[in-house]
Parts: structure tokens; C-alpha cells; sequence
């Protein structure tokens, strides 16, 4: 559904680098007749992006924030792109988001979506951004036409300058910016579309109908470029500002000790030794903030304690005493919830994800079977800056500083939590230092505007490295039953997959449809360790069961795994897929990409050659969000050395590239992320709390660990650009541990490595 | 228990927010060339003091154990994990360099100049105590080899940045040759 509202509510007060931007209600009832201006619109500025200054340079607006993924370069290369400017004569600087009401009175964000994560940044912002381009390009060009009295397509665009065609003249875009913004724009408006939640877009009128030029992927000149990130310099010289370093005047810190028991709470608790430490003003208890009729605790409830330094707010917590109430939940540890699992894939409903043929008659009249079980823990986020936010909650004001996935979706939650109109609050989101899923959450926000509301004070909320894993929500830990039937010509006839854990896993993906008769099944098992979303969500152990499977399959075959993978995916096709973020529609599940990626990492790595002694080599695909990946890794094992990884060739389709540069950093990290989490990633339960707090419990991998060599290679693609985020992990894993039995001669179902290569 | 309290020496008198108490000790350090004092905890780690009191936010808090490496400084040269070094284990008259101290005016540092070239941040959190243990290892190791930064360069980053760091390691020796600094 498409409904058009007038133009003149995308209002003025909206500002590069400000607050929050709402419409006035009052301008939504009734149309507006006349034709709009830029200046009206877009507060002089030439769209919702751009603002071109009086030395030419342009100013483009970043509207989703960075948490290393390069989309703070990569969202405005797109704007500079179509609005025809070099990029050396860009600035960006970061957006707030802007919210604007729809017909039913829900707030809805302005121009595209600021939130961060499952792929899709670049994907959604793709279209919204090169029209805003394309529209600001378009002022100049009609300003510049009718002071030189021709039509727009004697004029020509190039590095912020037009050209008249006829004459020869040149002017800089700078000199049109003033006429610009007084065109009026009739056919320009804003429309609620659907885009990974409903949002309203700038939608501009077709070039045939006279509107702005879209440029021909032929004629890029930035996108496509490798573009050094444009804020770097503050990363390097530390003055980037990260959500926990800003401040909100007159802030107090609190730390707060949270019930470590899944589902606890606090029992009774004694502040008198905390309240003598100097700087401490105040103890208060934090109850479980979830809304009213909430089936489970939104956050861990526990005692805060809150100082005039951070320094004492931690003292002041070692002298709290609390006593637990430890919840339902103590009986949870690691050997208990692999035992769950295995009862759970016993005895409770299967939920059938895919279903092909007959499989249980194929297995039972196949000639031979092999069986495997795969299992994984569950993974922590450890997001190098942990959790923070800061929160000043007043009569009529509210603010939020800190680093979130989705800045507006925290001021949605702020508006429902201290019942405040959405107009006085104001979110500061700064540059988010890793999120990995877990800065999407509210409920660290809660526990701010709780404490600011409780103690009459702005309050920032610090969250220790302890506290960050301790009240992690987990990838889900995993177990997988994997059977294969193969007939008595040694062909494979059947595949049975069944995975019990607490997280949807994708089980759709290749080999469905592939053989002959197939079923992929899940089962809940009833752990009650919190669960989220964790890069390459459901997809980062589907890759590992099912490739790692698929690698024993062309084992028992005597096939090359590369060989047996091409003959099944066949002829290039498309096939149902009906899973899939960041939204449902479905391009399919690609034959054609994967081929595509596994034959290109194939051929860069020469698959085939002859390896080293001690060495292996694995192949595996995946494709994670519309994102297609493949890798060959090459490792190498000796007593003397242990484990070393000592190639990885990749290969991805991905769309159309913004900035190769990006795209490959999110590769190379995907890489290394895979790697730190089969030799490290163990979340530690017991008793029902987690045990595995920082670091010396669980690290991440060191640079001495990584890959001795990497290099990465992209399909050139006529698709429009997806997202490159969460790839890349679920097609290295089984990549790497097809390496490691091919170096080693054992098979390593069960995550993380730890000793189970042989001495 | 220490009480907390900062004096600046080139702030007024009515900053000082506390009395000293008999067992805190004054430390008089500078911090990227500028003289500061403190009187406080000296329990409390630098870190504490550098990002809250002396307002230097480039210093990122990581782990708390001194196993991440976020909140590498310089003290007196040498590169240190200033979530592990409590204030009263700093000298007095030491030389505190953060990262907003490493480049020199507009001249950012042959080590900052690497990490741009290579576009090397991801996330970036992890970035400023990278930069300053690299220095460090460079003037240790002025050619350092691929083994050398194996063995002496353990800072995490989560986001992976690896590859980069390790070739803007060996591209920040060479700018350093070139430019004899």
C-alpha cells in the first residue's frame, strides 16, 4: 500500500548532525495545492542528503551509523555518485534520524531506515539515497537551465560543475544553490513504502516524465572506486565519538549489579556499606522493566548504585550485599543442555523446514547411510565497547546518549517507557564499537531512563566486560542430527537433517531441493538462556552443519566435494526460498550464484593442486541474506606448530559493489570472526549463570592466529548491491573445518576445536 | 578509602573538589605535554583518570584485565595497559601520551598515516590502542618481521582487522625510515 502525504510536512527544522526531526501533526490535515520548494522542504538544503556550500564543497548526510561496517562512506558515495561530484569535494557528517507520522498516527522514519543490521544498510538505503541524489543534481541542472535560457539536456554534470553545452560555460554547482532551492517541485512527494518495515521515501517523478536522471551503472565514477573511509582521521587520532563517550552534562555513573540466575531476581539486599563510599549518592534497585503482561524479564533486575565517578560507583558495588532470588532456571549448564537437546530431538514435535520425496522410505531402503551429530556452544557477542548508555529523563525533555543498532527505535522504545511525546526526546548515537546484533535491544536503554527517572539525574550506565557477557543474549547452542542414504550404485538419495536448539537455524538452503529426498526438521529444546540475533543469524551453524556434512557425503562417495556440490546444483536456475531477511521478497535460492562463487574460488585457489605434507584444503558455500560466499582454506598441522591457517581464497556475489574497499574489510571480518569462534567461542554455564566473563576465559583470536594469507574476490554482478555484513562467517567455517580433516584425517563435529586435533 | 580529586594546576582554586585525605598521595604527571595532578584513589587505574577527569575519551575501555589492549597509552614512553595501571603505580612526573597526544599538530603520526593509507578501522573502538602499542613495537623493533609482530603485538580486535593492521605495521616502518623520525 502507497499513501501520499503532502510535501510540505518534511519539515524544516530537519538539520545535518542535529536531533531528532518530527513533523507538526497540523500540516498533515488537508493537501497543499501549490507546487513545494527545496527551501521549504529540505531547510535550503537540496534533499534529505545534501547541502552544497558557497566553496563548492558538498556536505552529505550519513544517515546510518557505523559500527564497522563502512557504511558512513559507503551510503554517501552513493549520493555523490548521482549527484555528480568528485568525492574529493565531499564531507560527510553523521544524521539523526527523523521520524514523521502516517495516516494511523505511527511514527515512521523519514527518508530510509537508520537501523543497522541483517545485511541491509546498503541494501535498503540503495534506492531512497541515489534518488535524493538524482533529485539534488536535478535543481542544480534546472537552475542552471533557466539562467542560461536552454533545456536541461544541454547541460552537462561533472564534478560539481555545469557545463553549457553550446556555449562552453562553466559554472560550479555553488552558484545555482541559491536559485535551486526556490524551484518548485510538483511531482516531488513523500510516499510510506514498504522497505523492511514501512518508511517514507522521496519519490521523484520517472526521467521520461521530465524528472531527475538516473546515471547508467556504465558512467559511475565513484561507486565501484576503493574509497579510504571518509571519517578516518577521527578514528586515528581518537577523537571519533563512540556512544559511551558522550556525555550529557551533569551525569552520574552507575554500575549495576544484575542478577546473574537466567530468569532471577533480587531477593533482599543491604546498601549501607556502598552509600559510605565516597561519591556514591545513591543505591537503587532495578526491577524487571519488561511492559505490563511481558511473558518473560526484559532485563536482568538487580541493585544499582550510583556515584559521581565511575570509579566510585565500582567500589561502591563491591560493597553492595545482595541476596538472589536464583529463579527457575539452575539447573542449566553445558552437559545439561546438550542432554536437553538430544531428549528434545527424541521425544518433542519436529517442525518440518523442508520437505522433498519420501525421505523415510529412501533411508530405510538405501544401501549404505552414514550418521552424523554436529554440535556447537553458544557464542557471546564480545563486542569490543561493551553495552553503555546514558539517559537524562526531565518533566519535558528527555535525552539518550549512547551506541545503538537502531537510534530510533530507542526513541520509540523512550517514548513508550517514560511516556513522553516523541518530539522531546532526543537520541545522541554515536559510532557503535561492534554490535554483532546485540546494540539492537532496548533494554540497556530501560535501565538508563530508569535510573535517570529514579534519581532525578542524568545517569550513564557503564557496563563492565563482565556484565556485558554475563547479560549477553547468545547465539544459540546447537545439536544436529544429519543422516545421508546413498543408493547401491553409491548415488545419494537422501538427506535428513534435524536440529534442536532455542534460534531458528536455516536448514532451506542448498542441499534443498538438490536430492532426491530430503527432509530438514527443528525442535525447540527448553533452555532458558537468553538468545539473539549474532552475525550471520541461523545461518552460522547452518553453514557448519550442513557443508561439514556435505564434505563427509563426497567422503563416503570417493568424490571431490567441489565436483559433488557443481553436479548437484546442476543447471544455473532459481529456486523457492521463502526465509529470508531482511524481507521477504524472495529472489530465490540462487544455483546460479552459488556455482558462481564456488567455481571462482575454485579457480583462484587452483582446487586440485597438489598440497604441501601437513597440509589440507577445504571448499564450502553458503549463502547468508541474499549474499553468496564461498571460500577455499588451506591449513597446515604439526606437532611442532599446532593448527595454522595458512591460505583462504574467497569468492563472493554480492551485488553491485559500493566501495570494494568496504566489501572486503567485511569479508576479511567474517574470516577472522570464523576462526575466533571455532577455537574460542565457549560460553561457560553453571548453575544457571554464565561463568566465562572476559577475555582470560574466552578470548578472541590474536593477530598471530590469523590467516597467513587472504585474499578475496567478487563475481562482478548485474544485481543491485546487497549487504556483505554476515556472509561471509557461515560459508568459512565449514571451509576451514573440511581443511582441517583433509590436513588431519579427523573430524571435528563438535565446536570449539579445543583438543580435539590429534597430538 | 581515597577520596577523589583533581586538581588541575592552571584550573581556579574552586575546582578542587575534595579536601585530600592524610593517605592519598599527590602525583604530578603530564598528559600529552599538559602538567596535571592527582590526588584521588590510588586505586582508581588511569584509565579512570583519563577519560573522566582529564576529559581524553580516545582511550577506550575494553576489558578491564589488561587482556584487550583498548586502553594502550604511553607512560614514559613505553606502551601500557592503562585499565591495569592504578594511579598510585604512576611515577611522579611521568609522561602520559594518549592517543589525541600522538600526532604532532596537524602531522599525524607515521603509524596513523599507515592506518589511513590501508584504510585499516573497521568498528575503530579497538584502533587507538592498536596505534599506540604499534608505536611502541616500531621503536623496538624499527623492521620489525612477521614473526616479531606475532610475538609482540597481541591486542585484540573484534571486527577482524588483522591483514590491515599487520601490513600498516610494516607500512608505518617504512614511512618511519623515510621520514628519520
Amino acid at each position: 500500500m502507497v499513501s501520499t502525504s503532502t510535501r510540505r510536512d518534511a519539515l524544516k527544522i530537519f538539520g545535518l548532525g542535529g536531533a531528532l526531526v518530527v513533523t507538526a501533526p497540523a500540516l498533515l490535515s488537508g493537501g497543499t495545492a501549490h507546487a513545494e520548494t527545496a527551501e521549504n522542504l529540505f531547510a535550503g538544503k537540496l534533499g534529505p542528503f545534501v547541502q552544497i556550500n558557497p566553496d563548492n564543497s558538498v556536505t552529505i548526510g550519513a544517515p546510518v551509523r557505523d559500527m564497522g561496517t563502512g557504511v558512513e562512506t559507503a551510503l554517501p558515495m552513493i549520493v555523490a555518485e548521482e549527484l555528480d561530484v568528485d568525492w574529493a569535494q565531499v564531507r560527510v557528517e553523521r544524521m539523526s534520524y527523523a521520524l514523521k507520522k502516517d495516516d494511523e498516527g505511527t511514527f515512521r522514519e523519514l527518508y530510509v531506515s537508520q537501523g543497522t543490521g541483517g545485511s541491509y544498510a546498503v541494501r535498503c538505503a540503495w534506492p531512497p539515497l541515489r534518488e535524493c541524489g538524482a533529485l539534488a543534481r536535478d535543481l542544480i541542472v534546472r537552475a542552471a537551465a533557466a539562467h542560461w535560457g536552454v533545456s536541461k539536456a544541454a547541460l552537462a554534470t561533472k564534478g560539481g560543475f555545469v557545463t553549457n553545452k553550446r556555449s562552453g560555460a562553466k559554472k560550479p554547482y555553488a552558484d545555482f544553490v541559491a536559485a535551486a532551492t526556490q524551484l518548485d517541485m510538483p511531482d516531488v512527494s513523500l510516499e510510506l513504502v514498504e522497505s523492511n518495515g514501512k518508511l517514507f521515501f522521496v519519490k521523484t517523478p520517472s526521467e521520461a516524465d521530465g524528472g531527475p536522471r538516473r546515471k547508467k551503472r556504465s558512467d559511475y565514477t565513484i561507486v565501484g572506486t576503493p574509497v579510504v573511509q571518509e571519517n578516518i582521521k577521527r578514528v586515528v587520532t581518537g577523537t571519533e565519538q563512540f556512544g559511551s563517550d558522550i556525555d550529557i552534562d551533569g551525569q552520574q555513573y552507575a554500575v549495576i549489579e544484575r542478577c546473574p540466575y537466567f530468569d532471577g531476581d533480587v531477593a533482599s539486599y543491604s546498601a549501607d556499606e556502598a552509600l559510605k563510599v565516597t561519591g556514591v549518592t545513591k543505591v537503587v534497585k532495578v526491577p524487571n522493566l519488561a511492559a505490563e503482561g511481558a511473558r518473560f524479564k526484559f532485563n536482568a533486575p538487580g541493585v544499582a548504585v550510583i556515584a559521581t565517578s565511575l570509579w566510585a560507583a565500582m567500589k561502591g558495588r563491591e560493597k553492595l550485599k545482595v541476596e538472589w532470588d536464583k529463579g527457575p532456571n539452575t539447573q542449566e549448564n553445558n552437559a545439561w543442555q546438550l542432554e536437553d537437546s538430544i531428549a528434545a530431538v527424541k521425544n518433542e514435535k519436529r517442525r518440518v523446514l523442508f520437505e522433498k520425496g519420501d525421505v523415510d522410505t529412501a533411508l530405510a531402503g538405501a544401501a549404505t547411510t552414514i550418521e552424523s551429530v554436529y554440535t556447537n556452544p553458544h557464542f557471546a557477542h564480545m563486542n569490543m565497547e561493551p553495552i553503555n548508555c546514558a539517559a537524562s529523563v526531565e518533566l519535558d525533555r528527555c535525552i539518550i546518549a549512547t551506541s545503538h543498532q537502531n537510534p530510533s527505535g530507542a526513541a520509540r522504545y523512550a517514548q513508550e517507557f517514560i511516556k513522553l511525546p516523541i518530539e522531546q526526546i532526543e537520541v545522541r548515537a554515536g559510532r557503535i564499537g561492534c554490535g554483532f546484533g546485540r546494540k539492537w535491544s532496548n533494554e540497556f536503554v530501560a535501565e538508563a531512563l530508569f535510573l535517570s527517572r529514579e534519581s532525578k539525574t542524568p545517569v550513564r550506565v557503564f557496563w563492565t566486560r563482565e556484565d556485558d557477557v554475563q547479560h549477553d543474549f547468545f547465539n544459540a547452542s546447537g545439536y544436529a542430527e544429519m543422516q545421508a542414504g546413498f543408493d547401491d550404485k553409491g548415488q545419494l538419495v537422501a538427506w535428513h537433517a534435524c536440529y534442536a536448539g532455542g534460534w531458528g537455524t536455516k536448514m532451506r538452503v542448498f542441499p534443498a531441493h538438490l536430492i532426491p529426498n530430503m527432509r530438514a526438521e527443528h525442535v525447540f529444546s527448553k533452555s532458558r538462556t537468553p538468545l539473539g540475533p549474532w552475525r550471520g543469524p541461523g545461518n552460522n551453524t547452518a553453514g557448519f552443519y550442513i557443508s561439514c556434512f556435505m564434505d563427509e557425503v563426497a567422503h563416503k562417495m570417493e568424490r571431490d566435494p567441489l565436483e559433488l556440490w557443481l553436479e548437484l546444483l546442476g543447471e544455473d536456475r532459481e529456486l523457492p526460498f521463502d526465509e529470508w531477511l531482511p524481507d521477504p521478497r524472495g529472489q530465490g535460492l540462487s544455483v546460479t550464484k552459488t556455482k558462481a562463487v564456488l567455481k571462482l574460488a575454485a579457480e583462484k585457489a587452483d582446487w586440485g593442486k597438489k598440497m604441501p605434507k601437513g597440509w589440507g584444503r577445504g571448499i564450502a558455500a553458503h549463502m547468508t541474506h541474499g549474499g553468496y560466499a564461498a571460500f577455499v582454506v588451506d591449513v597446515s598441522y604439526s606437532a611442532a606448530k599446532g593448527l595454522v591457517v595458512e591460505n583462504v581464497v574467497g569468492a563472493a556475489e554480492c551485488g553491485l559493489i559500493i566501495n570494494p574497499l568496504g566489501a572486503r574489510a567485511q569479508m576479511e571480518s567474517g574470516v577472522i570472526d570464523g576462526l575466533s569462534t571455532v577455537l574460542y567461542q565457549d560460553v561457560q554455564i553453571e548453575g544457571g549463570t554464565v561463568t566465562s566473563l572476559n577475555f582470560d576465559a574466552m578470548p578472541l583470536l590474536r593477530i598471530a592466529e590469523a590467516p597467513k594469507a587472504f585474499e578475496m574476490h567478487f563475481v562482478d554482478s548485474k544485481d543491485e548491491p546487497w549487504g556483505t555484513g554476515e556472509m561471509a562467517l557461515p560459508a568459512f567455517i565449514p571451509a576451514l573445518m573440511n581443511a582441517i580433516f583433509d590436513a588431519t584425517g579427523k573430524r571435528i563435529r563438535k565446536l570449539p576445536i579445543g583438543d580435539q586435533l590429534p597430538v | 578509602m581515597g577520596s577523589i580529586s583533581i586538581i588541575q594546576l592552571n584550573a581556579p582554586i574552586g575546582l578542587v573538589t575534595d579536601k585530600l585525605s592524610e593517605e592519598d598521595k599527590m602525583v604530578s604527571i603530564s598528559v600529552n605535554g599538559k602538567k596535571q595532578s592527582f590526588s584521588g584513589d590510588p586505586e582508581m587505574p588511569l584509565l579512570w583518570y583519563l577519560r573522566e577527569d582529564a576529559n581524553l575519551k580516545g582511550t577506550k575501555f575494553g576489558c578491564g584485565i589488561g587482556q584487550c589492549g583498548a586502553c594502550t597509552v604511553h607512560v614514559d614512553g613505553e606502551a601500557v595497559r592503562s585499565c591495569s595501571l592504578p594511579m598510585g603505580a604512576v611515577d611522579d612526573g611521568a609522561k602520559v601520551t594518549t592517543i589525541e597526544g600522538l600526532a604532532d599538530g596537524d602531522r599525524l603520526h607515521a603509524v596513523q598515516q599507515a592506518w589511513i593509507e590501508l584504510d585499516v578501522p573497521q568498528c575503530g573502538y579497538c584502533q587507538a590502542g592498536q596505534i599506540m602499542a604499534t608505536v611502541d613495537l616500531l621503536k623496538k623493533f624499527p623492521k620489525p618481521t612477521d614473526q616479531e609482530i606475532d610475538d609482540n603485538h597481541d591486542n585484540l580486535c573484534r571486527c577482524g582487522t588483522y591483514f590491515r593492521i599487520r601490513k600498516a605495521i610494516h607500512r608505518a616502518a617504512e614511512l618511519i625510515a623515510e621520514q628519520g623520525a
